[in-house]
């Protein structure tokens, strides 16, 4: 009696496995890579020129300490009137919206910019920032759209990209582009600083063809171009958690890719050092 | 390669299976064999010597097997303890301890490498010197068939993560063993339950402990700690439970009777008895090979005291090379010992309080066993009892968890107890036990898939 009951249970357990196999044998790792050969996943790799070796920058090494000059420079040379950064208090973020992935998140709860407004989540991406609905203080569960319709901010942060890193640059350079063209159309008296996404450690950036600080620095300098230094400002926050390579440090991390909570507060301070501070005649440019 | 791998179970289990169960009993061993020695070579694919490792510990235990039984001296195996327990000290221990000389010492007179540990070898080590004190003390007789010696120390059911088995309880199924309809069944059902326990509860639970190390011990609120650390707790449960149930059930399917790992430890009312229903087979190795040739508890209360602190000390290194790990031994022991003096009564007799005691003890050692760095640990230990501030607290951080994983650490507690067992075990209609297999077999391979798919489905930004 058993017998049959234990011939039955196998059996069925043995046909679940055949009906499966089909879809199983495409997921088993090793044959996933043959079934795909020459067929890449990252869309990336499929675009030669998506790789130039021949750096924009004299090296990625420097690249961090050189984006904040190379790219607070320019601020001052196009304009008569230069904006240059400045240093401000808490109570400029009193109207600032900071959108991002879950570094923002941790701005959120472990830096002291309490009073800023924040629409940001774990996973977050330039793809699927509009189909998020998120929990905003004072405001409710809203969507990106209807945030920025009930709200008027004065300043908005935006720092997005590592979650998109393994798609096509250029492509979500674009995305990156329709969304801060969105955000000026409907605050426009917003101020936007566009941030820098920061790098992971050595350790993560060697392992793979998709995570590597040359990836975001690529991307970081794709964002660095939409800053206008007039009403679009972009600034890079790398080199405080970075070594001497270019590379989250990793005595600040666990993950190698999230800075500890207790080094928050040194972003935010930096935040703070690069406020635009707009009189009322730039203002009506 | 691990059981909750799609590898493993799709390509490697399969071929092995349709290959095992038409053989005759003869070459069943060999199969095993060449098998195991095949699962072996792709864990360490990278690290051929330790396959030359592992084989080099079957032949010589082999031949000093047999030396030993032909005449019981000492001397073999004595050569055979230091040949096994040479190589573990070897990997396993030499860079701590030429780290810790050195610094003592404030010179370099011990040259310090960086080895990678070979796989599995703190439990073949402990299978090879069972064997051999097991021979020499006339307890069993040597294998004499190099096969099924190498089978024994090797097969892949068991060689990576244990239980611990010793050549004598598993000697007569070497030789003749029945892998039958019955024994599939009822193995496939542990395998499938110890796949659950491992992919549905210990990985996903483990991603809150993994959260916090990655927010910084100092930053987190203490119910979060509390939170982190019971999360810990049940993620090594369900990892190390679920793997010895992914091995006996594989061994009951090949026919062996491999000997049960846990027995409901988290319900258990003393450290004492804890560690009698937690990784059986260590405490049993421990109490047979160390504590009762040390002349356990019948030499007086010292000497049982001296004989619980040897063998707790040597427990707390074995589980990793680390200070934290012998502090955690230590630990363990003070309780157990002041179980042995007093406790252990009033505990047996008080069952509310005995509980309380355990749920606080169990989270807190495993505390000291989870974080190898002391700093650390120690900055940990003032987050859970909060006598200096933490940096950068976000006070309200345990919420978001509780909401999370609230309901999965409750689904954690429930596996805990009995209760889900006896109702599998009650399931007679074969239809509805057929669907609640499946369902926790294709679950598991589901969430494994978008691991394996999707890098980032534990790891978002």
């Amino acid at each position: 009696m058993i017998k049959k009951n234990s011939l039955n249970f196998i059996r069925a357990f043995l046909c679940s496995i055949v009906i499966a196999s089909p879809f199983l044998i495409r997921q088993i790792p090793y044959v996933k890579e043959k079934l795909s050969n020459g067929k890449k996943d990252y869309a990336y790799l499929e675009e030669p020129n998506d790789f130039p070796e021949t750096p924009e920058k004299p090296s990625t090494d420097n690249s961090a300490s050189n984006t904040n000059n190379s790219n607070e420079n320019p601020i001052e040379k196009p304009e008569e009137k230069t904006l240059s950064f400045e240093t401000v208090t808490n109570s400029y973020f009193d109207d600032a919206l900071l959108i991002g992935d879950s570094r923002t998140v941790g701005i959120q709860k472990y830096g002291d910019l309490k009073n800023a407004t924040y629409f940001c989540d774990t996973g977050m991406s330039i793809y699927n920032i509009y189909s998020k609905k998120l929990s905003v203080s004072g405001v409710g569960k809203v969507t990106l759209k209807e945030l920025l319709h009930k709200k008027q901010f004065g300043k908005i942060y935006i720092m997005l990209g590592i979650n998109e890193i393994g798609n096509n640059m250029d492509k979500s350079a674009k995305k990156f582009q329709e969304v801060v063209k969105l955000l000026r159309d409907s605050q426009p008296n917003a101020i936007i600083f566009i941030q820098a996404n920061l790098h992971v450690t050595k350790e993560k950036s060697e392992k793979g063809p998709t995570f590597n600080n040359r990836r975001i620095d690529k991307y970081n300098s794709k964002l660095a171009a939409l800053a206008d230094n007039k009403n679009i400002f972009y600034f890079d926050a790398n080199s405080l958690f970075d070594d001497a390579g270019g590379n989250l440090r990793k005595d600040y991390t666990f993950d190698n890719t999230h800075i500890y909570a207790k080094y928050y507060v040194n972003w935010t301070r930096y935040i703070k050092e690069h406020g635009i501070i707009k009189t009322s005649e730039e203002q009506t440019i | 390669m691990v059981f909750s791998s799609l590898e493993f179970l799709f390509i490697f289990l399969p071929i092995f299976l349709i290959l095992y169960f038409p053989c005759s009993r003869k070459k069943k061993n060999s199969l095993l064999f060449l098998f195991s020695l095949i699962f072996y070579t792709y864990g360490s694919i990278k690290e051929p010597i330790f396959i030359l490792l592992i084989v080099g510990s079957v032949i010589i235990n082999y031949f000093l097997g047999l030396k030993i039984e032909k005449s019981y001296s000492k001397k073999y195996l004595i050569v055979g303890l230091i040949y096994n327990f040479g190589w573990l000290f070897l990997f396993k221990y030499y860079g701590f301890f030429s780290l810790q000389m050195n610094q003592l010492l404030n010179n370099s007179l011990f040259p310090t490498f960086d080895f990678i540990l070979p796989i599995g070898i703190s439990f073949y080590t402990f299978q090879t010197v069972s064997y051999l004190i097991d021979v020499y003390r006339k307890d069993t007789k040597a294998e004499k068939s190099f096969i099924k010696f190498g089978t024994y120390i090797t097969m892949f059911p068991q060689l990576i993560a244990g239980p611990i088995i010793t050549y004598k309880s598993i000697r007569r199924e070497l030789d003749n063993r029945k892998a039958g309809i019955d024994n599939f069944y009822i193995g496939l059902k542990s395998f499938i339950m110890g796949l659950g326990y491992k992919v549905l509860l210990a990985n996903r639970i483990g991603s809150l402990w993994n959260d916090i190390q990655g927010i910084g011990f100092e930053s987190i609120s203490t119910p979060l700690a509390f939170l982190g650390i019971i999360a810990f707790s049940f993620q090594i449960y369900f990892d190390f439970y679920g793997y010895s149930l992914m091995a006996l059930g594989l061994g009951k399917i090949l026919g062996f009777t491999i000997p049960i790992n846990f027995d409901y430890p988290y319900l258990s009312r003393s450290m004492t008895e804890f560690w009698r229903r937690w990784h059986i087979t260590l405490g049993s190795w421990f109490r047979q090979y160390v504590y009762i040739p040390l002349g356990g508890n019948r030499h007086g209360l010292l000497k049982t005291l001296r004989n619980l602190l040897i063998v707790w000390l040597l427990t707390g290194l074995w589980h990793g090379v680390n200070w934290n790990f012998v502090i955690w031994g230590l630990v363990t022991c003070f309780f157990i010992m002041i179980e042995k003096l007093w406790l252990k009564k009033f505990l047996d007799n008080h069952k509310i309080f005995s509980r309380i005691y355990m749920i606080a003890l169990i989270p807190l050692t495993w505390t000291i066993f989870a974080v190898t760095d002391l700093k650390e640990l120690g900055i940990l230990f003032t987050r859970l009892f909060p006598f200096v501030k933490g940096i950068n607290v976000y006070s309200l951080d345990y919420v978001e968890y509780l909401k999370s994983y609230g309901w999965l650490l409750l689904v954690g507690l429930f596996f805990c107890t009995r209760i889900p067992d006896n109702f599998l075990k009650k399931i007679k209609n074969p239809i509805l036990e057929i669907l609640v297999y499946l369902a926790i077999f294709w679950l598991s391979v589901y969430c494994l898939c978008r691991e394996a798919n999707d890098p980032f489905l534990y790891f978002r930004f």
